[in-house]
């Protein structure tokens, strides 16, 4: 134990607002509770306090959907737009199914993160969930990657990384963000037919640049590999 | 897909069809290792594949 130095200065206290803030990429990055650090203190201060109360109940009553639907709420309030929506492209393009989904070749496209072992879009030695949070601005400002994930891979191969939600969840079961699992058991019953390759990007990427780069190169992808359509997963 | 807490992102880029899931962000699907529950979500965005009859059709699951 160090003896105080009596003629130290003492430490500055903590606001709230930077114990809030320091959940969003600081000392206390939590892609689960981000959101504390855009809420007013007093809101940040009433959610942290229904949680703990929450949290106090279920040690004894073992009820966690309290505490999901309380985190869910929460989640909710925290990410609403502060005014009307502007979309950011002209065209709404739409177009019905061709044809019965057992005769159109589907994909799925996933902004979760989820890659091949095997074939990590960053290399060997790419980083960990935990390091590639302290990359979110260069992710925010760079150009994304599809990886192709084939259709029998097995889900025990995949995998997940991205610093905009924890994607330790992705890597507990890849089906929350990419669920070919659950395409695959639907196409062994003839519901769906899928195509032979599925795509994963990280959704935390420069969208001008997702819009004006990549997106006509991707669909040029999709079309040459004969898809007819796709189930887009959002994080 | 979008969970509720980012449906307004699919606004913003006026995705045709959005099917919006009651779930934790990173958690569109459903939760970890509950496959019936996920394959409910995949069969709703399917059906919503087939049934929206215009652009900007969004349907909200329970």
């Amino acid at each position: 134990m160090t003896t105080p130095d009596p003629g130290a200065a003492p430490p500055t206290p903590m606001t709230f607002e930077a114990f809030r803030r320091s959940f969003y990429y600081g000392s206390r990055a939590d892609m689960q509770f981000k959101y504390l650090a855009s809420m007013s203190d007093e809101d940040a201060a009433d959610t942290i306090a229904r949680l703990l109360h929450l949290l106090g109940e279920t040690i004894d009553t073992g009820d966690w959907d309290r505490v999901r639907q309380a985190v869910y709420e929460a989640q909710v309030a925290g990410y609403q737009p502060s005014g009307p929506i502007e979309p950011a492209v002209d065209a709404a393009p739409f177009q019905r199914l061709p044809a019965h989904l057992s005769q159109v070749p589907l994909a799925l496209i996933s902004a979760g993160g989820v890659f091949r072992r095997d074939d990590d879009p960053r290399g060997p030695d790419g980083p960990t969930q935990d390091e590639v949070l302290g990359e979110i601005m260069e992710y925010l400002r760079g150009t994304p990657t599809l990886t192709e994930i084939g259709v029998d891979t097995p889900t025990g191969e995949l995998t997940a990384r991205h610093p905009g939600y924890d994607a330790t969840t992705a890597q507990r079961d890849p089906n929350t963000v990419f669920p070919l699992e659950v395409l695959r058991d639907l196409a062994a019953n003839g519901t769906v037919q899928l195509a032979p390759t599925h795509y994963g990007f990280v959704g935390a990427t420069s969208q001008v640049r997702l819009r004006e780069q990549v997106a006509a190169e991707w669909a040029q992808r999709l079309l040459e590999a004969r898809v007819g359509a796709a189930l887009l997963v959002a994080t | 897909m979008f969970v509720r807490a980012f449906q307004h992102v699919a606004q913003l880029l006026r995705v045709p069809r959005v099917l919006v899931t009651p779930h934790l962000m990173g958690r569109t699907i459903g939760p970890v290792g509950d496959r019936p529950r996920q394959r409910a979500v995949v069969e709703a965005a399917l059906e919503l594949l087939v049934s929206a009859t215009g652009a900007g059709t969004v349907v909200t699951l329970e």
